[in-house]
Parts: C-alpha cells; structure tokens; sequence
C-alpha cells in the first residue's frame, strides 16, 4: 500500500503541469550541483587528483554560512564575501600541506588521503557543531513567485541564477586572465607550461584554492533553503562526481548543462515516479555515461 | 599390570568423585553479589545518529546517579550501579562490535541501546548469545517479533506512534469543530519510518479517512519541492508525516517557503519538529508542529520535575525523547532487578531468573511509572510492554508542550493551524 498510490493529478493536463513544475524545479537544483561539480572539475581536471572529501568542503562551507549568518547576523546571500577568502585559504593550506605531498604518488595513496581529508572534516564538524543539523532559519530570499500554473521558490531561483553567474565569472577568468589561461595551461600540458615559465606549485595551489573556495557559494546558497549536519558531503561529493563524468573535463557550459540533466532526472524521478527511486536514475545514467561515452557528453580532454 | 590397573582406576574413581563434590559445593553455595553492578549505555555517540545516542547515555546516567542516592538494589544488599558507555557507531558491525567490547571489558548485567533499530537488532545478535539483558528504546516494531528471550521494550513500539499522530488530529479536530476527511501519509524510507506510517495507515484506515497521498522518501533527500507540490495538488486536510530529523528541517523550510500550509502536519516517530535541536534549527518555522514521543516531559510528578531539572542542568534543554526513554527504561530495570533479588535471593544475576522476573513485573508506581507516559509497565513473552502509549508535543510559542493525551495535556493543542492555505 505504501507508495503505491496514484499520482493526484488524475487529468492529463494535471499530469503536464506536474512533468512542467518539476522540470523547473530540477532545473534550479540542478544549476546549484553545477556550481559544487565546478570546483570538482578544476582540481580534478588540473592536477589528476579525485578528490573525494570534495562534498565535505560543501558541508564545511554550509557551517560557516550558518556560523557567519547566526553570529554576525549576516544575510544567507551574503556571506560567501566572508566565507569565499576564508575557503580559498583553507585549499591553499590544504594543498600545501597534504595534497602537494602525494602529487607523485600513485593513484591509490591519492585516494587515500583525500578520503582520510573526508573523515577528518567530517569529525571535525561533529566536534564543532556536534551531530545536530544547522539551519537558518530566515533569509532574504525565502519566499515563491507563481508564473501561470507554476510556483518557483525564491531561495531556489536565486541559488540557481547566482550559480550561472557564477560559473560563468569563472569561465571568463579561465578564458580571459593570465592566471587563468596558466590554470588551462597546466592542464593541458604541465612540461609545456612549466618551460612557459609557469609555477606549476602556485598554479596547482591556486586550483585547489579556488576549487574550495567555490564550494562557499555553494554552500552559502544552499543554506538559503536547506540545513547542514555533518554526514551530508557525502551525498553532494557523490552527485559531483556524477555530473563530472557526465560533462567530462574541460567544459563549464558541459557542467551546466550536465548539472541541469541531474537535477530534472533526480527531479522528475522523486515527483513522477517514487522519490526512492531519485538516486537510481541519477546513477543509472552515471553508468550510461561511463560505458558509453567515457569522456563525457561533452569533454575535450 | 593388573594391580597398576586397580590404581589407575581408583585415581580417575577419586578425581570424579572429587570434582563432582567441588562443583555441588558451588552450585548449591549462594551467588555472590559483586560490589557494583555494571550497566551497559550502548549508544551511537558518533555519525550521523549522535544526536540521539549522546542524550539516550545521559538520560541513563542521570537514572543510575539517583538510583545510587535512593539507596542501590535494595534486595540485593543496596548494591550500587555503574554505568559503561560503548559508542556502537553506524552501521551493524560496529554495533555488534560495540557490544562484544561491553561485555568482554566490562561484564555487564545488562545493556541500554542502541536507538536505531537496525543497530539493536544486530547488537541483539550477540547480547542474546551471551545472555545479557538488553532494554531497548528502539522503537520499529519487529525489534521485539525475533524471538529474542533477553530482550524488553517498556516504550511504546513506532506503530503506536503513526496511530496515536492520526488519533490526536482527529480529537483535536473533533474538539475545535475542523472537518478532517482527507490525509497524507509520508515517511522516510527506513524500517523506522514504514513501522511509524503502518500504525498511522491502519489508524486512517480504522478511522474512516481518505488517504489522498501516500510516499515514502530517503532520509538524505536534497530538495522536496516535488512531494510538497503533490501533497498540495492532492488537496489533504492533514499530513501525517515520520521524518528522521534532519529531513524535517527541509521539509518544514519547504512547506513554509511554498506557502502550501495544510490544516495540521502531524509528526510521529518523534524525530524532528519537536525536540529542541530542530526547534532551534527551524526558529519559528517550527510553530505548530507536533511530534509523538515515547517520554512525558511534562508528567507532573516529583521524579518527573526531579529528573527533568537534572537533565536540564546538563544540556540546558528539556529532556529528548531519548534521554528520557532511557531514564525510565533504567528505572525499570532495576524494578526488575529488585524482584529478581526477592524472587531468587540464591541466584538473582542469572539472566534467567532476571527475564522471569521482568515477565512477573506489573508495576503501577515508584520513579519507572512516574516518568513513563503511561501509568503501567509489564512485559510480555516478546518483551514489550502492552500498556505504552506515545504523547504528542507541540511547539507552541517556541516550546514543545504536552497536548495530548487530553487528561493529561500540559496546554490546549493550537488547532488547526494558524497559518494553513488550503
């Protein structure tokens, strides 16, 4: 009996608009996944490391939001201007002191240390804020605006619109600024940029850097809506790695648009089938992808 | 040869005889109580469950403080109890490892845990096989259908929960004069949240309502803007809904932001809404929630003030639902103990002779009953208690207070809520 009911709308129109209303809802989510896989792509597509305590940096960014939020009274919204230099320097520290370390190692050493990087953070926020789950309980951006049938929450929609705004600030920078073509440089050919003059140590640790420090913008988003405990990077490193391997390397619109595929599969999954069955779609064409097209849909490398 | 035989024979004769006499002498000797009993808190103290485990241990350290200062196990010579605490982590093998650690280093008379259920059932494995004591405050209903002899559950079990959330909407409907016809359902998907919903679906069922909606979720879920949509399109004068916490957080914020408030959301399982980690979480946005908890906070009796004064010293917050299933599963643990003293004053420690004297418990008063929801704690061969009930807290100005049962109620249910859109 439970779970097998009959969707509500028994009409077909009704049947539509719930299709329509959760492809915009996946659409929003989906651009938030596209933010947090952005700074998964640049460690992962600059220095060859999976780095699997990736979601637990979410999670790490999301306390500090709501640290930020509750005790300087700051707006959701707002805070990664405090959280964004902070994360950036926790990367910069962290690739010096552990991930520089196993640059030479072999794949295995590197996966170890990035899961041990995962628990530690993960104690840690139990230490900090103890197993309880964090939340903000206001923020500016909370509320609905209805266009025709369809209802669109604020938090999500902004979430969303800072998202592409944001990945696309750092296509620009990637594209546009020395730093960033000797980011891209590095990527394509280590040997080739070093001879170029690059640093490839400051060009790896300001990867890193920024590879954390988006996960602030992320998490400061995500906190508009959402609340925080301890065990969830787990979740959001997973569903990254999956939209990485859906885009493949090297793309920002790839990573959008993988993104958006995520959030309306998860999406449509939860409100038109059974909300269970959410993850399986999603990993479901994680393995689609990885047997079909190895790459990505849309990798150059 | 023959007369090396002979004494031979005579040897093992005398070494048989020997031993046998040793070993009457022993069993017929009366059993030496030890200077204090040990007993197990076995809890998750860390992960994702923590929240709940650290709470449970000190609800049961607290227990064990007083029963030292009303005097120890009186029948058996106002021996002394000591509490060993054993994190029995996430998952199954860490909880049956947790339990072999607690009674290889510590030999308890029995253990308190583990809260999640699928943890009580794995360590039951092993407190079986060793015949320890296990008092559970797990509340999925087949904790107590695996047969296990040295397992007891005073609280109530998550299907009387689902029913006592369906049963409050409809006398407080009943009483503010709403029409209530149509329910939804909705719980996370583990063993926990389908037990809470079975109770809830057969109360609807029972009761004559019309389910419009009914889903079941994983806990972790990311965004539930989908199922509230559908909650709202199926039009339900009340939802009925068993989060496991940190959902309850999400779904709140969602009902709210979407502005698709229905006349009550009913919590059962008593995870989220009501305790004061997620009214802290939510702030106001926890207004009107209610939840069923297998605890009475409010009970009005010495114990009761005694215990919830002590519990708030040390958190600053009233007592959890944890905390104060295992201030009260304690309590009757040493009833039973006392009883076992009276019952078997040669023998009172064996684990058998303890389960007879838990089967022949029927206890109507003293600091178990006072802290209990219900004022009746017996066990039966399966080892729940027939007469638990759950309450029903509501967060109301801020503060989870007692609404139901009625007769006993701490204030007057705020119902339906103020703010519903539909």
């Amino acid at each position: 009996m439970i779970g097998s009911q009959p969707r509500p709308e028994s009409s077909q129109g009704g049947v539509v608009q719930a299709v329509i209303q959760n492809i915009i809802n996946g659409t929003m989510m989906g651009c938030i996944y596209a933010l947090i896989t952005l700074g998964l792509s640049l460690i992962f597509g600059v220095m060859n490391i999976v780095n699997f305590a990736h979601g637990d940096f979410v999670m790490i960014s999301m306390y500090f939001t709501f640290w930020a939020s509750s005790l300087w009274a700051i707006e959701t919204v707002a805070t990664p201007l405090i959280t964004f230099p902070f994360l950036f320097l926790f990367g910069i520290l962290t690739y010096y002191l552990i991930i520089h370390k196993t640059l030479r190692e072999k794949y295995v050493i590197q996966i170890a240390i990035t899961v041990g990087l995962m628990t530690f953070l993960r104690a840690v926020a139990q230490l900090l804020w103890k197993a309880s789950p964090r939340a903000i309980s206001y923020s500016i951006v909370q509320g609905t605006f209805v266009i025709g049938n369809y209802t669109i929450m604020m938090s999500r929609f902004t979430s969303a619109v800072v998202s592409v705004a944001v990945i696309y600030l750092f296509s620009l920078f990637l594209n546009h600024t020395w730093q960033g073509r000797a980011i891209r440089a590095a990527s394509d050919d280590l040997d080739a940029a070093s001879l170029m003059g690059i640093s490839y140590k400051w060009t790896y640790a300001l990867a890193f850097g920024l590879g954390t420090a988006i996960t602030a913008i992320a998490g400061g988003m995500l906190m508009t809506f959402q609340q925080v405990d301890p065990t969830m990077g787990l979740r959001f490193g997973l569903l990254s790695f999956c939209i990485l391997a859906l885009a493949g390397l090297g793309t920002t619109l790839g990573i959008i648009i993988s993104g958006v595929i995520v959030g309306i599969a998860e999406s449509l999954a939860m409100g038109m089938w059974d909300p269970r069955a959410s993850s399986l779609v999603v990993y479901m064409i994680f393995i689609l992808v990885l047997w079909l097209k190895p790459r990505g849909l849309f990798g150059r490398k | 040869m023959k007369k090396l035989g002979f004494t031979v024979f005579l040897l093992v004769l005398s070494m048989v005889f020997v031993t046998y006499v040793f070993s009457a002498g022993q069993a017929e000797a009366k059993r030496e109580i030890p200077d204090k009993l040990v007993i197990g808190s076995l809890e998750p103290l860390t992960g994702a469950h923590a929240v709940f485990g650290s709470e449970a241990k000190l609800g049961t350290e607290i227990a064990v403080r007083h029963i030292n200062e009303a005097g120890g196990i009186k029948s058996l010579g106002g021996v002394k109890l000591e509490v060993a605490a054993e994190d029995c982590g996430e998952n199954a093998d860490t909880a049956k490892l947790g339990a072999e650690s607690l009674i290889s280093k510590h030999k308890p008379i029995a253990i308190v845990g583990l809260y999640i259920s699928r943890l009580t059932v794995a360590a039951s494995e092993v407190t079986e096989r060793e015949k320890v004591i296990l008092m559970v405050d797990a509340l999925v209903d087949s904790v107590t259908e695996m047969g296990r002899r040295y397992l007891f559950r005073p609280g109530p079990k998550a299907s009387q929960h689902g029913k006592s959330a369906v049963e409050f909407v409809l006398g407080a409907s009943k009483k503010s004069g709403t029409n209530i016809q149509r329910v939804a359902i909705l719980n996370e998907d583990s063993a926990f949240g389908r037990s809470n919903a079975m109770g809830a679906t057969e109360s609807a069922i029972t009761n004559g309502l019309t389910i419009v909606y009914q889903r079941e979720y994983p806990y972790d879920i990311s965004d539930v803007s989908s199922i509230i949509n559908d909650i709202a399109a199926a039009k339900p004068d009340f939802v009925v809904h068993c989060p496991y916490f940190m959902d309850a957080i999400l779904f709140a914020n969602t009902f709210k932001e979407s502005g698709k408030i229905p006349k009550f959301i009913s919590g059962m399982g008593a995870c989220g809404y009501t305790d004061p980690e997620s009214i802290n979480a939510l702030g106001t946005t926890a207004e009107y929630y209610s939840n069923t908890f297998s605890y009475n906070p409010a009970k009005d009796t010495a114990q009761n003030r005694k215990f919830v004064e002590d519990f708030r010293k040390e958190t600053g917050h009233i007592p959890t639902e944890a905390g104060g299933m295992d201030y009260y599963i304690t309590w009757t643990l040493k009833e039973a103990l006392e009883l076992s003293g009276r019952l078997f004053p040669d023998d009172p420690l064996n684990p058998d002779n303890i389960r007879k004297a838990f089967l022949q418990l029927d206890l109507q008063s003293g600091p178990a009953v006072d802290t209990f929801p219900t004022n009746r704690i017996t066990f039966t061969e399966t080892g729940d208690n027939p007469h638990a009930r759950a309450v029903i807290l509501q967060v109301i100005n801020g503060e989870p207070k007692v609404v139901w049962p009625f007769d006993t109620a701490e204030t007057t249910a705020v119902f339906p809520r103020p703010d519903t859109t539909y």
